[in-house]
């Protein structure tokens, strides 16, 4: 994604809504892969996007130019798509916790099958996302934004031993994973 | 330098560059004589790697837009409630050609009933006034989209003298 100049932002800021338009189209897409890399889902991603253009809206008029709009972009989005998936993960665990109790009473076969079948699937689709999201956001950082340690705690709000234990386990959880799955 | 500080490094910071040259250097000797370091090394080649899934730029649907735009106008009616009024109006009324004309007919025909009533009172004339203003915005909301009939210079089309 190329920087997006100050004056642009400006003419946003004060209400142009051509300029918002400009900005959106042009960094729409990055937030919206970024924000799909990050949560697995394209609905997530879509409620992120969503999320990130209302937010920019209502802080253009105060927008500071310290920090580039880049930066600013790149953390408001990993940090709304970091808070959708717990907030799903949370209401998912939930409702599975929901279903087993559920069934104790009922045909306790019938349901299991169907959790391991959903298991499997989500092995099919990769073992990034099986990842918790907060090793997962520090790994498409690195490995797809390439940033540096540096920068993904910048981008994160945390410190460089966080980012370094959060990639460490990352790796560790993939490897793990992959000598599983080459058995 | 012992295996497990070697793995940690090999995991982190040799793997993402963050060492400096002395640093790698050594982690490179350990792995020069240690068998067991190269083989986690080799796995983490082989298996920590992230796809970048065709690594191109997705895009959001059309409908994201749509959705930001809506939620950015609904949150701000005190841009002047005047354009937030007119915004959600056009958006009402803009599929639907007759309804609005409908709408700016039977405004005008209150006003000429209103006229026509018996009596002066001041109460009556405000109302009419009133009433002509909201035919001659609706019908100007008919016309196109253009803002205001004032707004653009006076073009002079007002689109309800078309259908008076
Ligand atoms: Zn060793």
């Amino acid at each position: 994604m190329r920087e997006i100049e100050k004056d642009l932002i400006e003419k946003a800021a004060r209400g142009d809504g051509a300029a918002f338009r400009e900005i959106y189209d042009r960094t729409s897409g990055y937030v919206y892969t970024l924000a799909y890399r990050v949560t697995g889902m394209k609905h997530d991603a879509e409620e992120v996007t969503q999320d990130v253009f209302v937010r920019l809206y209502r802080s253009l008029g105060s927008f500071k130019f310290e920090a580039s709009f880049k930066t600013w972009l790149y953390r408001v989005t990993v940090n709304s798509a970091l808070n959708h998936s717990k907030k799903w993960k949370g209401i998912r665990m939930k409702e599975r916790g929901e279903i087993r109790e559920d069934i104790e009473a009922t045909d306790a076969s019938e349901v299991s099958k169907s959790l391991e079948k959903e298991d499997a699937g989500r092995e099919a689709k990769g073992f990034l996302e099986r990842l918790n999201p907060d090793q997962r956001a520090c790994l498409v950082l690195r490995e797809i934004e390439g940033m540096n340690y540096a920068g993904i705690a910048e981008t994160l709000g945390i410190n460089l031993n966080t980012v370094r234990s959060r990639l460490k386990r990352a790796r560790e959880s993939l490897v793990r994973m992959g000598r599983r799955g080459g058995e | 330098m012992k295996c497990n500080k070697v793995r940690e490094r090999l995991l982190t910071d040799y793997r993402d560059g963050e060492l400096d040259r002395r640093e790698c250097e050594k982690i490179d000797s350990h792995l020069r004589d240690c068998g067991a370091c190269k083989k986690f090394q080799e796995e983490i080649l082989k298996f920590a790697v992230v796809s970048p899934e065709g690594s191109g730029e997705l895009r959001p649907g059309p409908e994201v837009w749509d959705r930001i735009r809506s939620a950015i106008f609904e949150e701000e009616p005190e841009a002047g409630w005047l354009t937030g009024v007119s915004e959600r109006l056009r958006f009402l009324l803009k599929p639907a050609p007759l309804i609005r004309m409908a709408f700016a007919v039977a405004l005008i025909l209150v006003t000429v009933v209103m006229a026509r009533v018996p009596g002066d009172m001041p109460e009556q004339r405000a109302m009419s006034d009133y009433l002509t203003e909201q035919a001659v915005f609706f019908s100007a909301l008919g016309s196109g989209d253009s803002e205001f009939p004032d707004d653009d210079g006076g073009s002079g089309d007002l689109g309800f003298l078309d259908f008076v």
